[in-house]
């Protein structure tokens, strides 16, 4: 066997680089495009229900389930037709939508258009941009706690595919947890 | 001739036309595959009129209100897709050069629509945006910092922009090189499609080039990239018509005026057959060949013989034998 072949299928040639903390101990591996991309979709799915296990009270409703809460949409319809139902399954169905939006999309960042940025000036809005985009979270969870800003700095991580800080910010939400328990 | 090619400007000989189609989706609602309730159906509509009707330039089409075969027909033009065709209820905002247009009810509450002839990928995009923010006056729409305009399908976030450009290559296709250009748009975050878009087979030797990225590119990068990709692609049929002519004179004459002797003299003629006539008599006038017919005419003639619009006056598909009969006499009439 060659030496950079992929450390899991051993088949195809390894072109990527992972390295995973695990208590401090540093893990690297090197493997081959489809498993690199395998791994990152378990890493996302794994994480979110990580999470989602330990939520329970009044944050239920931002736990990743696979079903829509609002339109009842679930993971398996998406899979199968593509389609979400409402703004909303972008939180609840989020593996699923991620994956999709990596298989499919250049960047995980909007680089044009921004219709609120113009709408600001001449109608004297106060209400930011973000907030309104942001809204159907806000319905559910009011006071925004440590708990939440670590969640969304998750989401953010997980987006910019960074999961090594991921990691770290799952483990701190769960520690949270317990301390509150 | 359907209005919107009317007077286009056909320079780039190649090119048939430019579309730009931007989705949109209003906060709040659920997306139209999971709406139930008539009264948002309706305040969808009732927006979309709203921004667009009171002025004179705009008509509304009630779905409810047409039959199939009209819908059919508006599917044949290009002004709308094969899945809204289906629709039963809400309707399509129509400027009456049916250049412009917004589907209510798609995949997404609103999807709109400039297709010019010829290659105008800016003009159309401009056009398209201002139209965008009639529509954003009276609508609040689904948005995301991260993630842009929110859509129904995960692959329009962002601009929501499907930039497409429907070419004529019968050079490149006898060549063989439809394989590498596709291949080599892929790598650039383009991709190439039968003329009639997703999954359908090339007819005639017309191909459609539209960007497959719709997050993570402002609007005038995709534009760019689909205007160069489409220019490029111009350039290399250009060449290859020559390297053709150069390499069998006899060869590609024979088939460019063959093919015009069909088109003028046939009493029976399929779609298939016509297309692939009307792509070699457009090569033959890109080369100077042919004299006396206008690109318009021909590129009309697609439209206009296909099963419904063909069949205007009858208000019913014909039968294939009386199609194809019908075909041949108006095709014969266009070349006169």
């Amino acid at each position: 066997m060659y030496r950079n072949m992929c450390d899991s299928c051993e088949k195809k040639p390894a072109v990527r680089k992972v390295v995973t903390f695990n208590k401090d101990k540093k893990k690297v591996q090197y493997l081959c495009e489809d498993c690199y991309y395998k791994r990152q979709q378990q890493a996302t799915i794994s994480i979110m229900n990580g999470i989602a296990n330990k939520t329970t009270g009044s944050n239920a409703g931002y736990g990743y389930t696979n079903i829509c809460s609002k339109c009842k949409t679930t993971a398996d319809e998406f899979r199968k037709s593509g389609l979400l139902g409402c703004e909303n399954c972008y939180n609840d169905l989020a593996p699923e939508v991620l994956a999709m939006i990596k298989a499919s999309q250049g960047k995980m960042a909007h680089m044009g258009k921004n219709p609120y940025e113009k709408k600001k000036a001449p109608d004297k809005e106060e209400t930011k941009p973000e907030e309104k985009a942001e809204q159907p979270k806000q319905e559910i969870i009011a006071e925004e706690s440590e708990e939440l800003k670590l969640k969304k700095e998750l989401e953010d991580a997980i987006l910019l595919e960074d999961f090594e800080l991921a990691c770290e910010l799952r483990d701190k939400i769960n520690a949270l947890k317990e301390g509150d328990e | 001739m359907p209005e919107w090619i009317k007077n286009g400007d056909f320079k780039d000989d190649i090119v048939l036309s430019t579309r730009v189609r931007l989705a949109r989706n209003i906060k709040g609602l659920p997306f139209p595959g999971k709406m139930t309730l008539q009264t948002q159906v309706d305040r969808l509509t009732e927006i979309a009129k709203s921004s667009f009707v009171d002025d004179s330039d705009f008509e509304f089409v009630d779905f409810a209100k047409i039959s199939n075969f009209e819908k059919w027909i508006l599917q044949e033009k290009y002004l709308i897709s094969p899945q809204f065709a289906r629709r039963k209820y809400s309707g399509l905002v129509l400027s009456r050069d049916e250049r412009l247009s917004v589907m209510v009810m798609e995949e997404d509450h609103f999807r709109l629509q400039c297709i010019l002839p010829g290659l105008a990928v800016d003009k159309a995009y401009k056009l398209v945006d201002e139209m965008d923010n009639m529509l954003s006056k009276n609508a609040d729409y689904a948005f995301s910092k991260k993630l842009g305009y929110i859509a129904a399908c995960p692959t329009n976030l962002g601009t929501g922009m499907r930039v497409s450009v429907m070419l004529n290559l019968p050079a490149l296709n006898i060549a063989g090189k439809m394989g590498p250009v596709a291949k080599d748009l892929e790598n650039r975050g383009l991709t190439c499609r039968g003329a009639f878009g997703e999954g359908s087979s090339p007819l005639g030797d017309l191909f459609q080039i539209s960007n497959e990225i719709t997050l993570g590119y402002s609007e005038k990068e995709i534009l760019e990239a689909v205007k160069n990709a489409a220019n490029e692609i111009i350039t290399i049929e250009k060449e290859t018509q020559k390297t053709l002519y150069d390499i069998d004179q006899a060869a590609i004459e024979d088939r460019i005026f063959r093919s015009l002797g069909i088109l003028k003299n046939a009493r029976m003629l399929s779609t298939k057959e016509m297309s692939k006539c009307i792509s070699y008599v457009n090569m033959g006038i890109s080369m100077g060949l042919i004299d006396g017919i206008e690109h318009e005419n021909l590129y009309s003639l697609i439209i206009d013989t296909r099963p419904a619009t063909l069949a205007i006056n009858d208000g019913k598909i014909l039968a294939e034998k009386i199609r194809d009969e019908r075909r041949a006499a108006i095709v014969r009439n266009a070349l006169k």
